[in-house]
């Protein structure tokens, strides 16, 4: 695995040292979370839902809403 | 970098200055990183222009990120402060961050459609940055990018954004282009030093 650094003798190819190998695991594990985490529910949805008197869908996006409470 | 016909690199044939130099450009090729480093010049820039064409990462669902360097040293300080506009055709939203590690080319946010990059040939991401006053040592220095690309879920999304790291006023000396996840597969890079004199 490599890296570009583009300097005052144009671009090399390096390998990626230790640092750049822990740096790199730093970051997939932060971007990971954040991706792991549960999107707030539409408003509009949960409004119409309501309005509808949908029970299931309610619930359902009641258990998003709470998930993504609990992410946040 | 000159061409053959400006000699000096920054005067063209009408004896005109140029408004920016060329000062480095580069292609990826499955890359962990894209770095430029050491080719600031503080006698004829302060500001520079990152310019980046069809950036594609390996793997989908990813955004394409930004990190100052200090001395040579790409920063991971969780000190970046940004503040990022994000329109898409399903689904528009703002993203913000006060200690994120780096600055978002192009978004991580999750939300309905997908909105994050996808890895086809045909979503790639594009964009412009701007490093302002690059080599001053008592002022934060202000980033400024306008980026879009075509999300995993197919729409357009343009961005739009501003940050600073708030660890250091030390002056830049470049900046490091990576994805969140995976490696650069493909695409293009340049430099360009904006002239003050």
């Amino acid at each position: 695995m490599t890296k570009i650094v583009v300097g005052p003798d144009g671009a090399k190819e390096l390998p990626l040292d230790a640092g750049d190998l822990a740096q790199r695991a730093i970051d997939d594990a932060r971007f990971s979370a954040i991706a792991l985490k549960t999107p707030k529910p539409s408003i509009e949805k949960i409004v119409e839902a309501i309005l509808l008197g949908d029970a299931p869908t309610l619930a359902a996006l009641k258990t998003a809403w709470t998930n993504w409470k609990a992410g946040n | 970098m000159s061409s053959f016909l400006q000699v000096p690199q920054w005067v063209n044939i009408l004896g005109r200055k140029n408004f920016a130099d060329l000062l480095g450009s580069v292609s990826a090729g499955n890359s962990a990183s894209i770095s430029f480093d050491g080719l600031f010049n503080s006698a004829l820039y302060d500001n520079y222009m990152i310019l980046f064409d069809h950036i594609i990462p390996i793997t989908v669902d990813v955004s394409f990120r930004m990190r100052v360097n200090i001395a040579g040293v790409s920063r991971s300080d969780a000190f970046y402060a940004y503040a990022n506009s994000v329109i898409s055709s399903p689904s528009s939203s703002t993203e913000a961050g006060t200690l994120d590690t780096s600055f978002p080319m192009s978004t991580n946010v999750v939300s309905a459609g997908n909105i994050r990059l996808n890895n086809t040939a045909s979503s790639n991401c594009s964009g412009i940055v701007n490093i302002n006053t690059a080599h001053f040592t008592s002022k934060y220095k202000l980033i400024n990018w306008k980026t879009g690309h075509q999300s995993n879920a197919g729409d357009v999304v343009s961005e739009s954004g501003s940050g600073m790291l708030t660890a250091s006023t030390s002056a830049l000396t470049g900046a490091t282009f990576f994805m969140s996840s995976g490696n650069i597969s493909t695409g293009s890079m340049y430099l360009y030093g904006i002239r003050k004199i």
